[in-house]
């Protein structure tokens, strides 16, 4: 399990992301899944996939930091700050552009952030992010759906 | 008879964009396309850069924190940061094992610490059959053997060979402060096993006792003022050479 979480510990963090919005509460998010996973390694069944098995601790982990808090976010109670990504890259058209999309993504609500994560930068199918969210794939699609207008608003309003 | 293009929902459009519509669908959008030109505004209205999408999110995992020392036995905890008083969510991972995640002020204290059997059970849960599948060359490990006998304060360099167990290396841990040395074999059935050692808290020494812990088949016993454990697999026969074996030795007999 130790290497199964070495592995994918980047990426495990980058969904610590996603579902908080904020990368410092990332660091702290993926350092409690990552013992959360160790205290239950034994309940992984080998054959599945470790990945996703980790991001659906990490998923019940904020669930119930976020229960335990009675703290909402993603309603705008929290001031977001913008996820930047790291220093040194060239703004090149394109890095200002994966930016700014990376910005708008972590300002969805939480559900169509998570959603559109999974399904557009993880390659998850509609059905298997149901699954990871235990939520119905009409609702993945109505989620991707709100999302994909917003974002596409907001894009369509920075263009030159 | 071509759908009206109203007829489609934008999750359905977005199915369509995700090349994840059933093929009927895809079929219906396609034709509805080919005579409604408000389809394919509904359609740009819809769309992403998805290169900038996953561009960017990539590019964050260049800037991932390092995966953390998650050995359970990692020496004193390192303090963080505290994000949100009162909790524990910024807990240094050394603690994390003997501490529950997420006790809070106003939630039940945290279990009592557990015992070194329960720390080195939970960590040999995790060896799997390939954990041990090379060994150093036998003038290192007994390097470690000797290297283990100076840390522990008790010579282990002549410990027997025993039956089923290939002995492959040692490592010097610590437990809460206390030196623990953990001697891993593989046995003949594949299984990772380990014989632990560790200062007993007094000089009395205490009956072989048989127990499984996490899953594994364990046996542990006192003395010459050392605590012992042989832990792995999970045929508790299969210890039962290994255990005569180490216990005699450990008792001088």
């Amino acid at each position: 399990m130790r290497q199964g979480i070495a592995a994918h510990h980047a990426r495990l963090w980058r969904y610590c992301v996603a579902l908080t919005g904020r990368r410092d509460w990332a660091d702290d998010l993926v350092q409690a899944a990552c013992l959360r996973a160790l205290e239950k390694a034994a309940q992984y069944q080998s054959g599945t996939h470790v990945d996703r098995w980790l991001f659906r601790i990490a998923q019940t982990t904020w669930l119930n930091e976020l229960r335990r808090r009675k703290v909402r976010f993603g309603g705008g109670l929290v001031a977001v700050e913008d996820v930047d990504l790291p220093s040194g890259q060239p703004d090149t058209e394109t890095n200002i552009l994966a930016r700014q999309v990376l910005n708008h993504i972590t300002r969805l609500p939480e559900a169509q952030r998570l959603t559109v994560f999974l399904v557009y930068v993880e390659g998850f199918s509609y059905a298997d992010a149901a699954a990871q969210l235990d939520i119905p794939i009409g609702t993945v699609m109505s989620r991707l759906a709100t999302a994909r207008r917003t974002l596409n608003a907001k894009l369509e309003g920075t263009k030159p | 008879m071509t759908r009206p293009a109203q007829d489609f929902t934008d999750a359905d459009l977005v199915a369509y964009l995700d090349g994840q519509a059933p093929e009927e669908l895809h079929k219906e959008i396609d034709a509805a396309l080919a005579d409604d030109p408000s389809l394919a505004e509904r359609l740009a209205g819809l769309s992403l850069p998805m290169d900038a999408v996953r561009g960017g999110w990539d590019a964050l995992l260049d800037s991932a924190p390092p995966a953390p020392d998650l050995s359970p036995v990692a020496t004193a905890p390192r303090p963080r940061r505290r994000l949100w008083a009162g909790g524990a969510f910024a807990t240094g991972i050394a603690a994390g094992l003997a501490v529950a995640v997420f006790t809070g002020l106003g939630t039940a204290p945290p279990p009592p610490a557990p015992g070194w059997k329960a720390v080195v059970a939970s960590y040999q849960s995790l060896y799997g059959p390939n954990t041990l599948t090379s060994a150093p060359a036998e003038a290192e490990r007994t390097a470690q053997l000797a290297q283990a006998s100076a840390a522990l304060g008790l010579d282990i360099t002549d410990l027997p060979q025993a039956q089923g167990l290939d002995f492959r290396r040692a490592q010097v841990l610590d437990f809460r402060g206390k030196t623990l040395v953990q001697i891993a074999y593989q046995s003949d059935a594949g299984a990772p096993v380990a014989l632990c050692i560790i200062a007993a808290a007094g000089p009395a020494p205490k009956e072989m006792q048989a127990e499984t812990l996490e899953g594994l088949a364990a046996t542990s016993w006192n003395a010459g003022g050392f605590a012992y454990l042989l832990i792995g697999g999970e045929d508790p026969e299969a210890l039962a050479p290994g255990t005569a074996a180490f216990e005699d030795w450990s008792r001088g007999a």
